[in-house]
């Protein structure tokens, strides 16, 4: 370029300066977007970049939030079924003792149709006892009489029948009544062991006592039932057996059941 | 041109380029301090100014700014100015007496104007 042979001084000095002026406004503007071109483009990129992290970052609360619900959920399940568990534990204990009680209800109704069934073969078997003509009985039975009037005199008094029972106000049972009798009239070989209960005594007639096939009035029937009483041997209107019953002191057909065994009592 | 209109065109000139230069030493100053300072706090104080797990993208932002501040340097033509300046004192020195004409000097104004102007 030959600007500077061709310009004239006077003429071509401000429009000169003014293009200088120019291209340096021009440098200046380019050095300045060159420079930040990229100061722009990092921080598109870093708000971009701050922008997902936010968002990120409020999905991980949601997020967070919602496990937390879950959680609560989770620990409220939790504690219902430790409660229904206990609830469980107490309803199965329940049922045990239900079970148990069921087991026992049957066990107390067999004994009872037991009872019943031995009660209704008892009635069957009863025999009878005129108390009027009491003295009349008992002459049948020479040497006997006290026997059978003391009995009949506690059957006047209506003893009741008590399993395990050890006094006349107590009541007995079938046994410990024998065994009363016995003391009473002080039968030998039934020495009385200190301590002793009379329904162990009872209990123990059986082995204590000699045993005998062919009893006599006075001695001992003892029965598979658990009966013991004390035999009488009527020829007039058949042998019968005296002792406690269910029904209290009862007079029964001395073969109203199988005897397990005989028993001699040596009264003094 | 005479002499004086050509001292005067210079003197102009550097006026104008020096304003340019300063302008964009700034704005090289300004980049750089800025990018350091972003590296820095990336490191002692993570999550100031970007969130904490942005603390890499931030070390690498401060270095592009920083080095962005290198760009002005390259674009602020310091040779001319250099180049203005020397011709500028060889005309003053001539002016003065200092210097004996130089048909050469009138070239290298000639290339300089061409350089200045031309496209």
């Amino acid at each position: 370029m030959k600007v500077s042979t061709s310009l004239n001084p006077g003429d071509q000095l401000p429009v000169l300066l003014e293009r200088i002026e120019r291209r340096e406004k021009s440098a200046r503007l380019r050095g300045i977007l060159y420079a930040l071109l990229p100061v722009a483009l990092t921080v598109v990129v870093l708000s971009y970049a701050q922008s997902s992290v936010r968002n990120a970052q409020k999905q991980v609360d949601d997020l967070k939030t919602e496990a937390s619900t879950y959680t609560s959920q989770i620990d409220t399940l939790k504690k219902n079924t430790e409660d229904y568990k206990t609830q469980s534990q107490s309803m199965q204990g329940n049922a045990e003792n239900f079970k148990s009680q069921v087991t026992e209800l049957q066990a107390q109704l067999a004994e009872t149709q037991k009872s019943l069934s031995e009660a209704v073969s008892l009635s069957r078997a009863v025999r009878t006892i005129d108390y009027a003509n009491a003295k009349e009985l008992a002459s049948r039975f020479p040497g006997s009489e006290s026997l059978l009037l003391d009995i009949l005199d506690l059957g006047r008094r209506r003893i009741k029948w008590k399993p395990g029972g050890q006094s006349v106000q107590e009541g007995f049972d079938s046994p410990s009544f024998a065994a009363h009798i016995l003391r009473q009239k002080r039968a030998t070989g039934i020495e009385v062991r200190p301590g002793e209960s009379l329904s162990e005594a009872g209990r123990s007639l059986y082995d204590k006592l000699p045993p005998t096939t062919q009893p006599k009035t006075g001695d001992l029937v003892f029965y598979s039932a658990g009966y013991a009483m004390f035999y009488f041997a009527d020829p007039r209107d058949g042998n019968f057996v005296l002792g406690m019953t269910p029904f209290g002191v009862t007079a029964l057909k001395s073969d109203f059941a199988k005897p397990a065994g005989y028993r001699q009592v040596q009264w003094r | 041109m005479d002499m004086v209109a050509r001292i005067k065109f210079l003197q102009s000139a550097i006026a104008s380029q020096q304003i340019t230069l300063r302008l964009l030493t700034t704005l090289a100053a300004i980049l750089f301090l800025l990018g350091i300072t972003m590296v820095i706090l990336s490191f002692v104080s993570p999550g100031l100014i970007l969130a904490e797990t942005l603390k890499t993208v931030q070390t690498l932002g401060g270095i592009v700014i920083a080095a962005s501040g290198f760009i002005p340097i390259f674009f602020s033509r310091r040779d001319r100015i250099v180049a203005s300046r020397a011709l500028l004192n060889s005309y003053q020195h001539r002016q003065v007496g200092g210097l004996s004409p130089d048909p050469k000097l009138d070239q290298y104004f000639d290339q300089y104007f061409d350089m200045v102007l031309g496209g």
